[in-house]
């Protein structure tokens, strides 16, 4: 075992924690760290049990960040978890080996080659050639970045000679491993309202990775007032297999832009059409309908199915070709369900079929092109066209189904 | 930003539906539509899932993440009971303040207490099968040709045996 695990382990169990036997943390080939287990794991087993004070969270920091003297009582209160906890690890990582928590930073991802494979450390070539759902994700990470990065930026100075780089390191850190973790049960503040965010870093629960299968199958976090546990789900492990956690429902678009990284055969992979329905079809009257029902923007297909905004979006382009009141109504009776689709039918067909054919080229052409797509990127492209066929083949009988 | 493991991504909405009916999408309309679920469909499909249980009202978990919805029924202690009863099914707008007072044998109560067993807060079996019988009086139903509550001091007593699990 290397050198790092083992210090990491051993500050864990010194502090009151615990962490099975059977697990070993292992490099896998091509897909970074993962935990395997080392002999038969029975469903809900205990595997780790890590005590509160070795979180990292909103209200585990407060003391080090203001009594330390790094921020006042005022600037943190007017953080966000995040920004906070990126910080955070800027400045432990400043302290090097004087740090409190030098094993907990000394499996973090290395600052220049950790997270070349996140989106937002890639050229604006590189950006630009994801999928258009890719893209939506990765301007909301940017902007969430450069807006975190503002505020902060200042204090950031203090603790690293290149601020940016450093705080976008720390800030990946946290956007890739934090965990979600009900603050009420430490603050005794029952108001969600005045609870920042629910998020903890947990080290070594962050080298679990992530699987597609949710519901209980795989490893469940358990929380409570007295700590952090992580037990094994139903499906048990037998030697050698590694251990899983399902992330949540993502699609391979979030989990390359937030994480890094995408799964073969993703169930959750869907197709935006928002630009295309946005740009072509909608008009400024149908946007203003949409919008005051809630239902303008988010246009998706899935590969089987296509999303109820996206059918509202096309029975307002076809209720609303003329002015006529009754339409109107059966609009209104079509988004509370006490319509089919049978009316609008024909129009759904055909502007889906539009849209699809116009997106099957375009995927197409950028997978035949002689420029070099990252192999994430083409993963992205290849997905994305196989929904797109697999929906242009069987157009009619899913919008039958509808 | 979102954490992993985030209880909040997945929407659980219970509801009571009568089964194996199309109830009324407009009261599900605006809180899955907007999500992405077609509430027409919604309602077929939670019709289809509670099949088994015509003419009983039952409780339906929807459970709904990333677009996609599964239904389940929620196994409830006074559905079962009436689905025990094996009554024929009725039409509900026809007949009102219907009486179930038919007769369930003891086992099928020890069936029904297993079922609902995760749902209850009694240590043993005995316990939730006395927590059965409560229902069953209410429902109005007999056990083993007797009123419920005589069933329940007989446990009480110990003169009627309930086996561990």
């Amino acid at each position: 075992m290397e050198n790092s695990h083992v210090q990491l382990i051993e500050w864990i169990t010194s502090n009151g924690g615990y962490i099975s036997p059977k697990l070993e943390i292992r490099e896998l080939p091509g897909r970074g760290r993962g935990l395997v287990v080392n002999d038969r794991v029975y469903p809900n087993e205990r595997l780790i049990h890590l005590k509160l004070r070795q979180l990292l969270n909103y209200s585990s920091i407060h003391n080090a960040m203001v009594d330390g003297g790094h921020l006042s009582e005022t600037e943190y209160r007017s953080m966000s978890a995040h920004q906070v906890l990126a910080l955070f690890l800027v400045i432990q990582q400043s302290l090097g080996s004087k740090s409190d928590w030098k094993a907990f930073m000394g499996l973090l991802p290395d600052r220049k080659e950790g997270f070349l494979d996140v989106p937002l450390q890639w050229s604006k070539e590189d950006q630009d050639s994801l999928t258009p759902e890719g893209i939506v994700v990765l301007k909301k990470t940017l902007d969430t970045f450069e807006a975190d990065y503002d505020k902060t930026k200042t204090f950031v100075a203090k603790y690293d000679s290149d601020p940016r780089d450093a705080y976008l390191w720390a800030w990946l850190c946290v956007n890739s491993r934090c965990l979600y973790f009900d603050l009420t049960l430490t603050t005794g503040k029952k108001d969600a309202q005045e609870v920042p965010d629910n998020i903890t870093l947990a080290p070594y629960v962050d080298l679990i990775n992530h699987s597609v299968e949710s519901g209980p199958t795989h490893c469940q976090l358990k929380t409570s007032s007295i700590g952090f546990e992580i037990l094994c789900g139903q499906r048990g492990y037998t030697a050698d297999e590694e251990i899983f956690l399902c992330y949540g429902p993502r699609s391979n678009s979030v989990l390359l832009c937030e994480y890094g990284f995408t799964v073969p055969e993703n169930p959750w992979d869907d197709v935006d059409i928002s630009d295309a329905l946005e740009n072509t079809f909608l008009t400024k009257q149908h946007e203003t309908v949409l919008r005051e029902m809630g239902y303008y923007g988010e246009y998706t297909l899935l590969p089987d199915s296509i999303s109820f905004r996206t059918q509202v979006a096309f029975a307002a382009i076809h209720f609303l070709q003329s002015a006529e009141p009754a339409n109107a109504r059966l609009l209104k009776l079509f988004v509370d369900g006490k319509l089919g689709t049978q009316r609008f039918q024909n129009t759904m067909k055909a502007g889906l079929r539009d849209i699809l054919t116009t997106s099957a080229q375009e995927t197409e052409a950028i997978l035949a092109s002689s420029a070099k797509l990252r192999s994430c990127v083409e993963i992205l492209h290849q997905s994305r066209l196989k929904i797109i066929q697999s929906l242009l083949a069987d157009l009619t009988s899913i919008v039958g189904a509808t | 930003m979102p954490p992993k493991f985030d209880p909040n991504e997945v929407k659980i909405i219970y509801l009571r539906a009568m089964g194996g009916e199309v109830g009324a999408s407009s009261a599900l309309a605006p809180k899955i539509g907007p999500l992405g679920l077609s509430p027409k469909k919604i309602g077929e499909d939670i019709a289809k899932a509670t099949k088994a249980h015509k003419g009983v009202r039952v409780t339906v978990q929807l459970t709904i993440q990333n677009r996609q919805a599964t239904v389940s029924v929620v196994p409830s202690a006074s559905s079962l009971v009436i689905a025990a009863l094996k009554e024929p099914p009725r039409d509900r707008k026809k007949d009102k303040n219907v009486k179930h007072n038919g007769n369930i044998p003891l086992e099928e109560i020890i069936e029904i207490a297993r079922t609902m067993r995760s749902k209850s807060f009694s240590k043993e079996l005995s316990g939730t099968v006395k927590e059965i019988l409560g229902t069953a009086q209410s429902v109005g139903a007999r056990v083993n040709g007797k009123p419920a509550h005589v069933m329940i001091d007989a446990i009480n007593n110990g003169e009627q045996d309930i086996p561990d699990n």
